[in-house]
């Protein structure tokens, strides 16, 4: 070869090899960038755990698919996952730890309103944003509500309050409401209570009962609604408990006898009661899979397709509450952490089926609640369905921005 | 108002039905060999979880109901023979110690073989399932069931403790541990019999229970405590004592539900308590010296 051949030759690969490493320099800094690191913390033992570990795999196909179209601005999300067993006490020793010793950006997760509200303590001392995924309890953003907690799928206001609105509708004349005697239970016998007396002054409370957390054996009070004979009983059962009053409620009658309603059903509680679910159960969800808009059956495909199971209420909410951090880390243009929550306050998402505003004085959602009915069906033979399903938005339902600054005056 | 006292009549005693299987297994381990066992809830855990994978496995109810028990008294057998005999002579704060650490090494076990989630067992047989009415009363066939396999369970232990030559071995060594072993009585192997049959007890309460609750990590923890209030009660080591005192912690708590519903647990440790102050050793307990 001649000595010019091989300068030409030369030349050529210099320049080759230097363009690539320029492209490679230019790609470098996306990938480099620092990891986004959210703290997990979910009921993953103990009561909650059938749908805590359901809530986890939601939420881990949420951020999978976030980190696959380039993360948050290009930030991996990096997450630390911790069971709070159903409790307070341990909730609040993981939250510290992920805080102080992981150092995370974010909190996210738990189930149970008491664990999120330990969880919401250690946010505001720490000033760590934390959001809510599946408690619904109104304390949390309203009388000990403050900047770093956010819950953008409803509260008991809205799920309470829209079952309220719901059978507003209906004849119904007397009731009786019964709860479990924690924050969650009070919160939505009373929110319930409030919505459907403003909106059906006529109707009459035959009974209003509170039980202990974990009761393995539900008859003594089902005889009890049973002897008090309303045209409806509103036994308010997170999904866990509901899964046990329903199994037990069926050879007693009692939903042949009035209408029976207040229950949060997921998917995994529907398979676990089987074909002893009794019908016609007025019985609530954030999501369920037959529901017949476009994104909706998306959501469905996907969940059966890389997770393997009937999509439920606990998937969606893992699932979306990603969405939220994306959407408003999108919009703050930063993953800097006061921006973030100044960009979350107000914001607006479209799900599934709804789209959900963030109110920015509280960091509540308006999202309301899903409405349904049990039935058996010969398409799903070995479990009951959601048939007859409505959602009732929670806009008009949620306290005004006076009584929530009222409500957070009286706890201080 | 009669309509509901009849039906809280029959809450109670399904409430006691469980309470006694557990108990009945733990006075008995007491009364022989002097051992207040805490990892005892965990053989009924054990044995729920063991029906939940049975029944899933089998479709078979009664294979559950016949083999979890059996599995968990053969487990119970080896935990006394390697770690139980071996604290005997000890004091009582190392064998409470040694069922406390037992109980949590067993929870851990539990989690890692069926994970945290929990579940249920959806497999009841349609013998089993529906009502009956008692006058305009339901009462769902599971749960005469469940009171039933109590009433036998209490029956069947009372002949065998009481009409059979391995009972009257038992009731020995119950009385003079180091005299029954000087007549030639096999104390060791009838120690571990015994502690095989209080787990197999307990594993029936698991697996009875398994289709009528949520079958989760801690409800070990759950279970324990009121069974002890009610061995507390009925007097430590003594069978009909546990019996009554089960029944009466299912009336306190079904009709205390009628009075103050938040607060009727409180009840059972209000004559826990009453007990503990105006008579230690229990309603039938042996008043000790």
């Amino acid at each position: 070869m001649k000595k010019s051949g091989l300068i030409k030759w030369f030349t050529f690969g210099l320049v080759l090899v230097l363009v690539l490493v320029a492209s490679f320099a230019w790609a470098q800094p996306a990938t480099k960038k620092k990891p986004f690191k959210i703290g997990y913390i979910m009921a993953l033992s103990g009561l909650q755990a059938l749908v805590g570990t359901q809530e986890l795999l939601g939420f881990k196909l949420g951020v999978a698919d976030i980190n696959k179209a380039g993360g948050l601005l290009g930030h991996p999300i990096e997450y630390w996952v911790r069971d709070d067993k159903n409790d307070p006490a341990e909730a609040t020793k993981v939250a510290r730890d992920l805080v102080n010793n992981v150092g995370v950006d974010w909190l996210m997760g738990t189930i149970a309103s008491h664990v999120s509200l330990a969880v919401s303590q250690v946010a505001k001392e720490t000033k760590t944003p934390f959001i809510v995924e599946g408690a619904t309890s109104s304390s949390i953003t309203g009388a000990q509500g403050h900047r770093y907690v956010f819950m953008p799928f409803g509260n008991s206001y809205t799920q309470a309050g829209a079952e309220a609105m719901s059978l507003s509708k209906k004849p119904f004349k007397t009731y009786a409401l019964m709860a479990p005697d924690f924050v969650w239970g009070r919160d939505s016998a009373r929110d319930f209570k409030k919505i459907l007396l403003r909106e059906r002054p006529d109707v009459q409370f035959l009974k209003e009962d509170f039980f202990p957390a974990t009761v393995p054996d539900y008859g003594p009070y089902i005889n009890q609604l049973l002897s008090t004979k309303p045209d409806c009983a509103m036994v308010f059962l997170p999904a866990g408990q509901a899964v046990t009053f329903l199994k037990q409620v069926g050879p007693y009658g009692l939903h042949k006898k009035c209408q029976l309603g207040g229950f949060f059903v997921t998917q995994e509680g529907l398979e676990a009661i089987g074909k002893e679910m009794p019908e016609g159960v007025h019985v609530y969800s954030h999501f369920y899979f037959n529901y017949p808009t476009p994104e909706s059956q998306k959501f469905a495909e996907k969940v059966k397709k890389e997770l393997g199971v009937t999509a439920g209420a606990i998937q969606w909410l893992g699932y979306h509450s990603s969405l939220f951090l994306k959407a408003a880390v999108e919009k703050a243009r930063t993953i800097e952490k006061e921006a973030v929550i100044n960009a979350f306050e107000g914001l607006s998402l479209r799900l599934t089926h709804c789209t959900v505003n963030i109110r920015p004085f509280d960091h509540q959602g308006d999202y309301g609640q899903m409405f349904g009915y049990t039935k058996l069906v010969p398409e799903y033979p070995n479990w009951a369905i959601i048939a007859d399903l409505e959602y009732w938005p929670g806009t008009n339902l949620l306290p005004t921005k006076e009584e929530i600054m009222k409500l957070r005056e009286g706890t201080k | 108002m009669e309509m509901l006292a009849i039906s809280q009549f029959f809450a109670s005693l399904t409430t006691a039905s469980v309470l006694f299987l557990m108990a009945a297994g733990l006075t008995l381990i007491f009364g022989v060999v002097g051992v207040v066992n805490l990892a005892h809830a965990s053989f009924f855990l054990f044995a729920a979880y063991t029906a939940c994978s049975i029944t899933t496995l089998t479709s078979n109810y009664w294979v559950a109901l016949i083999v979890s028990p059996i599995l968990v008294a053969l487990i119970g057998g080896i935990v006394e023979m390697v770690f139980f005999r071996r604290v005997y002579a000890l004091a009582h704060g190392y064998q409470l110690l040694l069922g406390f650490g037992l109980s949590f090494i067993f929870a851990d076990l539990m989690k890692l073989i069926w994970g945290g989630a929990g579940g249920y067992c959806n497999l009841r047989p349609p013998v089993l399932t529906g009502t009956v009415y008692v006058g305009e009363v339901p009462v769902p066939i599971y749960n005469l069931f469940l009171i039933s396999m109590a009433i036998l369970m209490a029956v069947l232990l009372w002949a065998f403790l009481y009409k059979t030559r391995m009972g009257n071995l038992i009731r020995a060594i119950e009385q003079d541990r180091e005299a029954s072993a000087a007549v030639g009585i096999n104390v060791a192997t009838i120690s571990t019999l015994v502690f095989m049959g209080a787990c197999w007890m307990a594993g029936v309460a698991g697996a009875i229970t398994s289709s009528l609750q949520l079958i989760m990590h801690g409800l070990d923890a759950e279970m324990l405590i009121p069974a002890f209030l009610v061995v507390v009660i009925g007097g430590m080591g003594s069978v009909a004592g546990s019996a009554i005192a089960a029944v009466l912690m299912g009336l306190v708590s079904s009709y205390g539900i009628l009075v103050v519903p938040q607060f009727a647990p409180a009840f059972m440790y209000i004559i826990f308590a009453l007990v503990v102050i105006v008579r230690p050793w229990g309603l039938l307990g042996e008043r000790l010296q």
